[in-house]
């Protein structure tokens, strides 16, 4: 099989992520989390490391600040429902997932928010900075932006988006599900407010894993109440971070997968792992240009961006040519629409959807001449 | 770090589980002298753990301070005819008020 569907889930992962997952789902049952007492193994001992070790990747002063979750999707419905108000505005862009539109077109319903979708440039397929910074309102409250597109694979000048937020004092949210893991993150020279971080992703975690930075926890109400194993007489949700925003019991080997992850990172280098990535993409686009019929979505460079390109077959269905390479020749890539219809409806693709390619750190470069290959045949 | 032997030991319970391994971390990085144990019953009947030390209080709150480290209270434990006592000579409420 030739996976390239890394900007969906990363796979394979490191394998010291499945040891690390492993050794401790098999070993946790005879040490129990909460006694803080069982030494170097403990589970609450081993979840504080990672969290510290996490915290530090994206430059986090306090690590208690840094709440574990299921992954992106849940620290971005956190932090929209959770931080606005009725009648607030909020700024986004047209190249967001759905994980970040449907929320937000649920509180336009229930909590009469209104929200303006910043467009992006076709030819650097980064959003609109200028449209951005004049869509600012009195009652704009937060601006949240995917750190790259997850299906151009562009990535947006953070600092740039969190200099206008900070200076009229709007929070900022980030959607890192392309990035954490292959470009730096730093929250205080980005002025992030709110870092949603999945785990399956480039950070080489197991699905089901995923972390949220909130800056100040006193802007947001907690998505979910419950257990923290402190405070327990209480019926009140400590406001204590990181229990506030923790409730229940956390995905411990997920957690422990994660950590070996971005051991695995730090120990091959993050600039390391993103030029071997856009070798790969580089590869795949040139291959992909000289073909008849192909059509390249975005940009067809290899700066500023993260291992994702999207291309059509003439007027083909996407998801039919995606389903013929799945089941004829073992390629797992992605086709149809990709959780962010206002892009497909600003690029005309909401009827053909696109097929996105994304290799990983694992794939080679032989998987790519094959993969061309194997097109070519197609055409 | 020094410590007073004379100090009466202390008692400290934290406001989270993360609170409490960080300060765990913290003691042992910088040599100080602790141990782990159940928060005692005459004091809360949660779950967790705290931590005993003979460190002098405002060392101890300064550390804490330093470290973001979020205290719930610090009991001195004395021992009279076989019976510990402990008396509340911080807590986070304190600070608040």
């Amino acid at each position: 099989m030739i996976y390239f569907n890394n900007a969906a889930t990363s796979w394979p992962k490191p394998d010291i992520v499945y040891q690390a997952a492993d050794e401790f789902f098999r070993s946790s049952g005879i040490n129990p989390g909460r006694s803080g007492t069982s030494g170097e193994q403990d589970a609450a001992q081993i979840i504080f490391e990672t969290r510290e070790k996490i915290a530090d990747f994206f430059s986090i002063s306090n690590s208690a600040q840094l709440v574990f979750n299921s992954g992106s999707t849940e620290s971005l419905n956190t932090v929209i429902k959770g931080v606005l108000e009725k009648g607030d505005h909020v700024i986004t862009s047209k190249l967001e997932h759905n994980s970040v539109l449907r929320p937000l077109e649920r509180l336009k319903t229930e909590k009469e928010i209104t929200v303006d979708y910043i467009e992006f440039n076709p030819k650097t397929a980064e959003i609109e900075y200028q449209s951005l910074k004049n869509a600012v309102k009195n009652n704009t409250k937060l601006i949240i932006i995917s750190h790259a597109s997850n299906v151009l694979g562009t990535v947006n000048n953070l600092q740039r988006i969190g200099e206008i937020a900070a200076a009229e004092d709007i929070l900022f949210l980030v959607d890192a599900a392309q990035t954490a893991g292959v470009i730096p993150i730093d929250v205080d020279k980005m002025k992030i407010d709110f870092l949603a971080v999945p785990g399956h992703k480039s950070l080489f975690g197991p699905p089901g894993i995923g972390a949220l930075y909130v800056r100040d926890h006193e802007l947001i109400r907690p998505l979910k109440e419950g257990g923290t194993g402190t405070n327990s007489l209480s019926v009140q949700q400590p406001k204590i971070m990181p229990d506030y925003l923790e409730a229940g019991t956390l995905n411990t080997p997920g957690i422990i997968g994660l950590g070996a992850g971005i051991e695995f990172i730090q120990t091959e280098g993050l600039k390391l792992i993103h030029q071997q990535e856009m070798r790969l993409l580089k590869k795949l686009i040139n291959g992909l240009k000289i073909l008849p019929e192909i059509k390249i979505y975005g940009k067809k460079d290899i700066d500023n961006r993260t291992a994702v390109t999207a291309f059509n077959l003439a007027a083909l269905s996407s998801n039919q040519l995606a389903f013929k390479l799945q089941h004829e020749y073992n390629i797992q890539l992605r086709g149809g629409l990709h959780c962010a219809p206002l892009l497909h409806k600003f690029l005309g693709t909401d009827n053909q959807g696109m097929l996105r390619l994304s290799p990983g750190y694992f794939n080679t470069e032989a998987e790519v001449d094959e993969f061309l290959n194997i097109l070519e045949t197609i055409i | 770090m020094e410590i007073n032997n004379e100090e009466k030991e202390k008692l400290i319970l934290f406001q989270s589980t993360h609170h409490s391994i960080k300060a765990k971390n913290i003691f042992s990085k910088h040599k100080i002298e602790f141990r782990m144990q159940a928060v005692p019953p005459v004091i809360s009947s949660d779950c967790g753990s705290a931590i005993m030390t003979k460190m002098e209080l405002d060392a101890l709150k300064a550390l804490f301070d330093k470290n973001n480290i979020l205290v719930e209270a610090i009991y001195s434990l004395s021992s009279q005819s076989e019976k510990k006592e402990y008396k509340k000579i911080y807590s986070s409420d304190w600070e608040v008020e």
